[in-house]
């Protein structure tokens, strides 16, 4: 698979058929978003990549099932977000501190120390906004402004209406625009 | 439309998400009203900081951890993927610990004389040193033998030691040059060093000790004062750069097997003369076991 994470039509025979190195391809193919999902909803990168584990786990459990109506990157996207969802509504999770920079500079580990002086303010500031946001509009955003996913795939990975991920994210956006607004030109 | 209703649409017209009816609502008030507009340039601003977020990168090793989860392999193959490391990893680690030893071994055998010593005394004696035949005790006082029947000729006779003097002189045990005295002390006190050291690591057993000694030349030495004659032989031996191998009683007699170099044979000779009656059986014909000294045994009365 390529470090994209394209998948076809072979490689999904290879997958259902329990092929461990197409699921390795899978797993090498999508780590980074499903991992970058989960972290930029719990802001814990141990937790996070507890999430993301188990994202795959649970998809190499049920690939013989999967229908291939859908890409396996909203596949993925869906049983990330439910999981995160699921953890934040959780009675015994740690309480992320909304804004905790250390948190998000270890999880941010590319970054070396003038990079982060450049740029970490700004971004500093918009991890906190988006840790702040509700999470049904956090994972919208997320989904879509750091994802990139489309408004249907949003709505299929969320299992909401159309006009409801609109809705959120318009929600969304406004409540990070008033948070940011000393950063706007 | 008012400004509220073109505030909610706003996200939706930057993603280019409406309607064409909605849109044509949307902009034309946005033409008309600089503060919508200003709220549309501040929200694309905020979905532009967003978009620029470079998106984290899994850790490392992580597919390598979701594989182990999802094909967990059973435990005696953890346990040989424990004990038996990949080659990548093994031969480095081999040929660094092969090195290592040489090293030490290389480190070890300079600094340990012990070895060295060891390993150049195991080959056997050159034929041209023929090893001493067991030899029996000596049958007299009197009697003085040489060890072994000379195969080759005798060696010329050395220089007069002193003009005038009427005795003969003791003769020459071989005809090659003779070397530096200071390095045949040199010499001699090396090889007393390897035996100090090969006895303190060795311990010869009684036989061994008791094996016969090489002697080139035996001879008698009668004296008046035997302890006053022990001190002045070791005087002399010790004058000479010679030493003393080895001291026994054998009845009322004492036999000491002394090592003398061969450039000083003479004047230990009159040396032995001076001390007593010394008589010698013949001259050291035969190849002596080591080219630059003399084996004597004396057998003093």
């Amino acid at each position: 698979m390529r470090e994209d994470g394209a998948e076809t039509p072979e490689l999904l025979e290879r997958l259902r058929a329990g092929d461990a190195r197409a699921f390795e391809a899978l797993v090498a193919g999508h780590q980074h978003r499903v991992f970058g999902l989960a972290l930029r909803m719990l802001n814990d990168p141990a937790e996070a990549e507890e999430i993301a584990q188990e994202t795959f786990l649970r998809a190499h459990r049920s690939l013989a099932e999967f229908r291939g109506d859908a890409k396996l990157s909203t596949w993925l996207y869906a049983i990330a977000s439910r999981l995160c969802l699921n953890r934040l509504t959780s009675s015994d999770r740690r309480v992320a501190r909304p804004g905790d920079e250390m948190l998000l500079r270890v999880a941010d580990e590319r970054h070396g120390p003038d990079v982060e002086a450049e740029r970490g303010e700004v971004e500093a500031a918009l991890h906190r906004a988006i840790a702040e946001l509700p999470e049904e509009r956090r994972i919208v955003v997320v989904l879509r402004d750091l994802h990139g996913l489309a408004y249907d795939e949003i709505a299929r990975v969320l299992d909401l209406e159309l006009g409801t991920v609109r809705s959120r994210l318009h929600r969304a956006r406004m409540d990070l625009k008033e948070k940011m607004e000393r950063f706007l030109p | 439309m008012t400004c509220h209703d073109a505030r909610e649409r706003l996200s939706d017209l930057l993603d280019d998400a409406l309607e064409p009816s909605p849109r044509a609502g949307v902009e034309a008030h946005l033409a008309e009203c600089a503060e919508c507009r200003g709220e549309l340039d501040r929200l694309r601003a905020t979905v532009g900081l967003l978009q620029r977020v470079e998106p984290p990168r899994a850790p490392a090793g992580f597919v390598d951890r979701v594989m182990e989860r999802a094909y967990p392999r059973p435990w005696y193959r953890r346990l040989a993927g424990w004990l038996f490391l990949p080659l990548s990893v093994k031969l480095p680690a081999e040929a660094a610990a092969l090195v290592l030893i040489a090293g030490l071994a290389g480190y070890l055998w300079q600094r340990t004389p012990e070895l060295r010593d060891a390993a150049r005394m195991e080959p056997p004696a050159p034929a041209s040193a023929p090893s001493a035949p067991a030899e029996p005790p000596a049958p007299a006082p009197s009697s003085v033998r040489q060890r072994a029947p000379a195969p080759s000729p005798p060696a010329p006779p050395p220089p007069s030691p002193a003009p005038g003097e009427g005795r003969e002189a003791p003769p020459a045990p071989l005809a090659a040059p003779a070397p530096p005295v200071a390095a045949e002390a040199e010499s001699q006190r090396k090889d007393e060093a390897a035996r100090g050291r090969m006895s303190s690591v060795q311990r010869p057993s009684p036989a061994a000790t008791a094996a016969p000694f090489p002697a080139s030349v035996l001879g008698r030495l009668a004296v008046t004062n035997r302890m006053e004659a022990d001190r002045s032989l070791a005087d002399l031996i010790s004058r000479v750069g010679g030493s003393e191998a080895r001291r026994h009683r054998d009845g009322t007699s004492t036999v000491v097997d002394v090592w003398i170099p061969r450039t000083r044979y003479d004047e230990f000779v009159r040396g032995l003369e001076a001390l007593g009656s010394w008589s010698a059986e013949g001259t050291p014909t035969a190849l002596p076991v080591d080219p630059t000294k003399i084996a004597l045994t004396i057998r003093i009365q």
